[in-house]
């Protein structure tokens, strides 16, 4: 290989080991300052994430198709109900039509805020680490808006009493 | 054949961007599932016996419900579909969705009567979604296949 070929190389392999790197810190979001993502209610109103500062937040995201996610529904709602008053939110952008997400909310007396838009919500998906677009996807947050932990998947009533246990102040 | 120095360098360049990425060093967290395309591999539409064929190579762990499938014939102009004919499938009673049925199949093959011409060239939009075992679900997925003479 000659001088010219080698020196090919090496900017070849660095510029390949950049984007590994891009894609490693994308995936590694732990601890990392959350963006001020914007969130638009079911009434079309527009929110921010910033809004939950200084509660621990469970981004929940959702779709009325997904049965996973009605699954893991009724858990965050008793759990929104019984830690709310020591800093614990639950919000839940649902990737969905409006009509479904109603309907879903009335069924199972949903008590924390749900937010629609499939645009809005799709970028927060991307921003918060979900680049597959699977659901649900759910992402704790401090209430200095750091991730703490994401999870791709459903979460067990044991996994999220776990978490509870160990990021909500007593 | 291949130069040494060249599978040399192709070898640094894999390790490269598998470090950068945390390949070697990523712990088994979250993101252990396939991406939509490789779960559902959709296949090139086809045409057998007169009918317009349809087919998925579905990863182990994943499936694909019947509900969710729809299909739209864009050309020719002038023909339709007939009803679709899919192999049985697994059927449950979901308290929310009601009677559903998926399948976990290798492959999957959907057959659909075309009406008022013959299926030599075709353009379908189709439409499924489907899950993980694992428990989770990917978005509607909608698709242009095309079929060639």
């Amino acid at each position: 290989m000659s001088v010219r070929g080698t020196i090919a190389a090496i900017l070849v392999a660095a510029i390949a080991g950049a984007a590994g790197f891009l894609t490693y810190q994308r995936g590694h979001l732990r601890n990392t300052p959350v963006p001020d993502l914007t969130l638009i209610d079911l009434d079309g109103q527009t929110h921010h994430l910033s809004e939950y500062r200084g509660k621990l937040t469970l981004v929940n995201f959702w779709a009325s198709w997904c049965a996973p996610c009605i699954q893991e529904i009724p858990m965050l709602v008793k759990a929104q109900s019984q830690y709310a008053a020591r800093g614990f939110q639950v919000i839940g952008p649902a990737m969905d039509s409006r009509q479904p997400v109603l309907d879903a909310m009335k069924r199972f007396g949903i008590n924390y805020p749900v937010y629609g838009s499939e645009d809005e919500v799709t970028k927060a998906m991307d921003a918060l680490g979900d680049d597959g677009g699977v659901l649900p996807y759910s992402v704790l947050i401090s209430a200095d808006g750091k991730v703490l932990e994401r999870f791709a998947g459903g979460l067990s009533q044991a996994k999220l009493d776990g978490l509870l246990a160990k990021y909500l102040a007593p | 054949m291949f130069p040494t120095r060249a599978i040399v360098f192709v070898c640094a360049l894999a390790a490269s961007a598998a470090a950068g990425a945390g390949i070697l060093d990523k712990p088994k967290a979250d993101s252990q599932f396939l991406p939509v395309d490789l779960a559902f591999d959709l296949q090139p539409l086809e045409a057998r016996d007169g009918k317009l064929v349809i087919s998925w190579r579905i990863a182990r762990g994943y499936y694909l419900y019947r509900q969710r499938m729809s299909f739209e014939l864009i050309e020719p102009k002038g023909a339709s579909l007939g009803t679709p004919q899919f192999p049985a499938g697994e059927k449950h009673h979901d308290e929310y969705f009601g009677d559903v049925e998926v399948y976990h199949l290798d492959t999957l093959a959907a057959q659909l009567p075309l009406k008022g011409a013959k299926p030599q060239k075709a353009k379908i939009k189709v439409g499924y979604q489907g899950c993980a075992d694992a428990g989770l679900c990917y978005p509607p997925q909608e698709k242009v296949l095309e079929l060639e003479p």
